[in-house]
């Protein structure tokens, strides 16, 4: 295999990371910039600070290396498939199903893990998180970082969620009055 | 006594601190002071807002938008109010008035009833394409005519799949006037529709490509053959339908591609007709339709490349050979089909149809449970519902996963689940399926998977493979919903997770019992009884395991629970609430729950009032409760003084047919009162003894037994033992004491006799009229004779005169040991006697009867016996009262009997071996 092509990208307050293409392509706002031609430069992250990056990054491996085996994984089916005549085909197939069942939940399992203990983080990093996955238009991290902040507003009153996220009430009494009638609806 | 009842005080009203604990539960590692300043969430990017209210149901949306003018805003985008399911929510029209500025781009809407169909024109969503509304019995022409009359962009139209009564053909075509895009028309249990509906619908609405006429009652046939534009027609479950004028005229309409005629009376000759006539026709579906099924055997699923779907044919098989090229193994058709990119337009649509035709179809027939479909079910019923909750439609995956929960239960009285279907489910990966479903953000797709998996989890077999699956944690994030149907499944699946021992940790561990007890917190009063029911019966069971019952208590079960006992009015949740009380104060010797309870206010008074209850299956848990609780002492007397005592030998009096449950309960509860003699002497007053008798004539073991060990407390007291030989108890009890299998009965029954004949009841006896005195003391004394002939039996049948010699002649240890452990009764360690008790089997140690000797020396090695549980509290007695002399002269005198002797020798060794203990 050809050695990776290494990607240097610059944060908002100027650190440089050295990062191989495949991984950065899991984002789409460098990928349209690599394939717009700024790949050969230093690509400049205005929106992304070195404190959160390499978290992305981590997320982008995970993500790369999953693509790819998956990848991998089907290519090779097909290669065989071709191969074989559909006779011996069905025999061959049955034990090959059994461990490729086994292997997806191991790995769907081992996944789930990784995803447990990576969304493991405090509200500053979850907020630079929402931040640079919107920014760099990683579709899987939002979700998954809008779900963890999601799960921290479930069944949580204004109040608390205020308390939470400390947002200031900025409503007049008139206009809350407002907002309460506008959304009794959910509650009845 | 309120430690929990302050705890909960705490976090209702000092807000701050709670909410502050809540946060950093949520995320360990925050280092708030620092940091907390520093983010402004408000300035998120907005679509990462919309994102995150996107991942909410609308009860947290609302909550979000209610924090600041930012989010409110952004709470309103339209993006976000493109659909609305307003199922669960009350819709008046001031609701929908105020939610009307956010609905001018409203597409989609789901509702049910009559109320919310009148009331959504105020939402004035001019742009609406779909009305999908159920429970429509009451919607009239007229609302249906201003519905249609207000949104005349409308393409998609439906009422159902309950019967829309009142809506007649004037409607219908009021509807065809109006919306002139309509495409889709399906309508549900119209008792007409006429010719001039129909013709209409074909006049108006050009574009009109599905229609759906369900279990109604009469259509016209021949009408329906000028809609000559549909592509999609389905009359499942419709009457009254002349298939041979419909079969020709159908035939000829030429763009029709499916046409479902499920649970209708088709007849095979309609069949071939259309299958054969019709140009453009692709699917046929025909699922449970009698006349076809006993026809069955001439029709092939494939005619000339036009299928017929049928309870008969391989409906996979059948699907498969509609897309050809799309997978080799059939039974992934539709998955494939999902997956496929790019398919082309027609057989996108046509499988969209045909899921939701299929999905209506098979829940009508899961709902009447038809006879005779078991291997339908089992060979592709449970595989097509599987399937169909993958689909990408979400009334399709809704209708699949009740249909799952429906088909699997074939007795809705007594809750049977059909062993075979369930285990079918969990065979072909449904369990995942349905948790993945429970996962959801829909609350109704949520509701109906829980139920799913509630009602699957009958079966032992599903159950663990639930909880292998991750299943306890989802459902017990399910039963912290906001949503009380959601939470209710929720329950239900956990209540059905916790029978047996497998799960109870496990649920414990996943928060389960406090999310269970905080439901009955948060609809204490709530319109059904569905959800406290199950809350209740799942801490129940909980409640029955040692460590579960401590966590019970700690998440303020014991409050909730007594709550619910004291004022909930539905019988099902009393018994469960009782039940759950009963098993709570089941742990009096490893945990304090059985004080916990007695002391919550008003706990033991409602109990008591349950035993009155109408219900047979509360008055049974209650008594249960009551029984577990006079354990503790200091329950048993606030019992005592809560009216239990009249209460519970009512109940005694009044179960001579009740379940042997109830039996058994009734006379535990009496027996727990009758420890301390003053209960004992008010329930003779009160008339218990001669239903206890009856009781212990019961030739159920438990029963009889139970009966025993009351009767055996009552007789202590010398008026009551007079009161058992009036009403006939030595016979009951000599039969016990000779013939009862079990050891304890006939144990309990032979010191009931001893107490009886011992000589103080003769005391009493004989106070009274002379003349009455002599005949009584005659048939005393016959009593008594039988008595004392039986107790003789009972223990001779302990002894073995070989071993008996040994032990005579041998003063090593082992020879006593042996004669020991023949004699022990294992259950009997559970007996606790009080110091009268026990001093009162020491002077019978000096009885003249040498039986009544032999049996208290039997009694007091059984009490004794090294290794039962009050074993040390009865050697402390014995030695306290200088018992030791007593039994010295009894093993050594020279009339007692070898057995009174050696049981003596045997007490005297038990009561070393403590003592040796109790110096170490």
């Amino acid at each position: 295999m050809a050695s990776p092509k290494v990607i240097v990208l610059r944060t908002c307050d100027g650190e440089t990371f050295e990062v191989d293409e495949s991984v950065v392509y899991v984002s789409e706002t460098i990928k349209n910039m690599i394939e717009d031609g700024c790949g050969d430069g230093v690509i400049p992250l205005p929106n992304v600070s070195s404190k959160i990056f390499p978290k992305v990054i981590e997320y982008c491996k995970k993500h790369v290396s999953d693509f790819e085996s998956l990848k991998k994984t089907s290519n090779g089916d097909e290669k065989e498939k071709d191969k074989d005549d559909d006779s011996s085909k069905k025999g061959k197939e049955a034990v090959p199903d059994v461990e490729e069942d086994a292997e997806e939940k191991a790995r769907v399992e081992e996944l789930k893990e990784w995803e447990t203990t990576y969304m493991d983080i405090d509200q500053q990093v979850l907020f630079d998180l929402l931040q640079a996955a919107n920014y760099l238009n990683i579709k899987g991290l939002l979700l998954m970082a809008a779900e963890k902040a999601a799960s921290m507003i479930r069944g949580k009153t204004p109040e608390q969620i205020r308390e939470t996220f400390n947002i200031k009430n900025d409503f007049t009494p008139e206009e809350y009055e407002e907002v309460r009638r506008e959304n009794a609806w959910a509650f009845e | 006594m309120s430690r929990r009842v302050r705890r909960k005080g705490a976090q209702s009203k000092g807000k701050e601190r709670t909410i502050a604990q809540g946060y950093s539960g949520i995320d360990d590692g925050i280092s708030s002071s620092d940091r907390d300043g520093e983010v402004d969430w408000t300035s998120l990017p907005d679509d990462t807002v919309i994102q995150l209210f996107t991942c909410l149901n609308y009860r947290d949306r609302a909550n979000l938008a209610s924090t600041c003018r930012t989010w409110r805003a952004l709470g309103s985008s339209p993006c976000l109010w493109k659909f609305l399911d307003l199922r669960n929510h009350k819709c008046d029209a001031a609701t929908a008035s105020s939610l009307a500025s956010r609905c001018s781009k409203l597409q989609k809407l789901r509702f049910r009833g009559a109320e919310a169909a009148n009331a959504i024109m105020n939402l004035q969503a001019r742009g609406l394409r779909e009305i999908h509304c159920d429970f429509c019995r009451d919607i009239t022409d007229a609302t249906l005519s201003v519905m249609a009359a207000r949104h005349e962009a409308l393409e998609s139209l439906q009422l159902g799949p309950d019967s829309c009564e009142r809506i007649s053909s004037d409607a219908i075509k009021a509807v065809s006037l109006c919306c002139p895009k309509l495409k889709k028309l399906r309508l549900s249990g119209v008792r007409d529709i006429d010719g001039d509906a129909i013709n209409a619908l074909a006049k108006n609405c050009g574009q009109l490509v599905e229609i759906g006429f369900m279990d109604c009652v009469n259509v016209d046939e021949l009408a329906l053959g000028n809609l000559v534009t549909i592509h999609f027609l389905s009359v499942a479950g419709t009457r009254n339908i002349k298939w041979s004028s419909a079969s020709q005229i159908w035939s000829k309409l030429p763009n029709l591609i499916g046409l479902d005629v499920g649970r209708t009376d088709i007849s095979s000759s309609a069949v071939s007709k259309l299958l054969s006539s019709s140009q453009s026709l692709k699917v046929l579906s025909a699922l449970n339709c009698s006349l076809l099924e006993e026809e069955s055997n001439h029709i092939s699923y494939n005619y000339k490349g036009k299928l017929l779907l049928a309870i008969f044919n391989d409906i996979f098989k059948a699907l498969a050979s509609l897309f050809p090229d799309v997978t080799n193994d059939y039974r992934n058709v539709f998955s494939d089909l999902r997956n496929l990119k790019n398919v082309n337009k027609n057989l996108n649509e046509i499988l969209s149809w045909l899921e939701w035709i299929l999905s209506h179809s098979l829940l009508r027939i899961a709902e009447c449970n038809p006879q005779g479909l078991d291997s339908f079910w089992l060979r592709q019923g449970a595989a097509l519902f599987l399937n169909l909750i993958q689909s990408l439609q979400e009334d399709v995956q809704e209708s699949a996963a009740t249909g799952l929960a429906t088909f699997v239960v074939v007795d809705d009285e007594n809750v049977t689940v059909h062993c075979g279907r369930a285990e079918v489910v969990m065979q072909d990966g449904g369990i995942r399926l349905l948790l993945n479903l429970a996962k959801s953000c829909r609350e109704s797709l949520q509701s109906e998977a829980a139920k799913a998996i509630e009602n699957l989890s009958v079966n032992a077999r599903v159950a663990k493979a639930v909880a292998e699956e991750g299943g306890i944690s989802i459902l017990a994030d399910l039963a912290r919903s906001t949503n009380r149907l959601v939470a209710e499944e929720a329950a239900g699946g956990l209540w059905n997770l916790s029978v047996g021992d497998e799960h109870k940790g496990a649920i414990a561990e996943a928060g389960g019992v406090k999310a269970l007890v905080d439901l009955i917190f948060k609809w204490p009063n709530s319109g059904g009884d569905g959800v406290l029911e199950r809350a209740a019966g799942a801490l129940a069971n909980l409640a029955a395991d040692d460590k579960c019952s401590m966590e019970v208590a700690r998440a303020g079960g014991v409050h909730a629970l007594v709550m619910l006992a004291r004022s909930c009015k539905f019988e099902g949740v009393q018994e469960q609430a009782a039940r759950a009380l009963a098993n709570l104060a089941a742990h009096g010797d490893s945990n304090s729950n059985n004080a916990a309870v007695g002391q919550e206010a008003g706990a033991i008074e409602a109990l008591v009032q349950l035993t009155c209850s109408q219900n047979e299956g509360v008055r049974q848990e209650a008594a249960g409760a009551l029984w577990n609780l006079s354990f503790d002492d200091r329950n048993r007397e606030a019992i005592a003084a809560a009216g239990g005592v009249e209460a519970l030998v009512a109940l005694a009096q009044n179960c001579a047919n009740a379940p042997q449950g109830l039996q058994e309960r009734a006379a535990g509860a009496l027996w727990g009162l009758s420890v301390s003699e003053a209960n004992s002497i008010a329930i003779g007053r009160e008339g218990g003894v001669s239903p206890l008798i009856a009781l212990a004539r019961s030739d159920v073991e438990d029963v009889h037994e139970t009966a025993a060990g009351a009767l055996w407390n009552l007789a202590f007291n010398a008026g009551n033992a007079l009161h058992i030989v009036e009403e006939g108890g030595v016979p009951a009890l000599v039969h016990l004491c000779s013939s009862s299998e079990s050891k304890m009965a006939r144990f309990m029954a032979a010191l009931a006799l001893a107490y009886m004949f011992d000589g103080r009841m003769d005391e009493i006896a004989l106070i009274g009229s002379s003349s009455e005195g002599v005949s009584k003391s005659v048939s005393l004394d016959v009593d008594r004779r039988v008595a004392l002939k039986h107790i003789e039996a009972f223990v001779l049948s302990f002894s073995d005169p070989q071993t008996f010699h040994t032990a005579a002649a041998s003063s090593a240890p082992a020879a006593l040991a042996q004669v020991a452990e023949a004699a022990h009764i294992q259950e009997a360690g559970h007996l606790r006697c009080s110091g009268a008790e026990i001093g009162r089997f020491v002077s019978m140690l000096r009885n003249s009867s040498s039986i009544l000797k032999a049996c208290a020396a039997f009694a007091l090695l059984q009490f004794t016996i090294p290794g039962g549980r009050h074993a040390m509290h009865h050697a402390g007695l014995l030695q306290n009262t200088g018992a030791t002399r007593v039994l010295r002269a009894a093993a050594a005198a020279a009339t007692a009997p070898i057995e009174a002797k050696i049981f003596a020798r045997i007490v005297l060794r038990n009561l070393e071996h403590h003592n040796g203990e109790a110096s170490l």
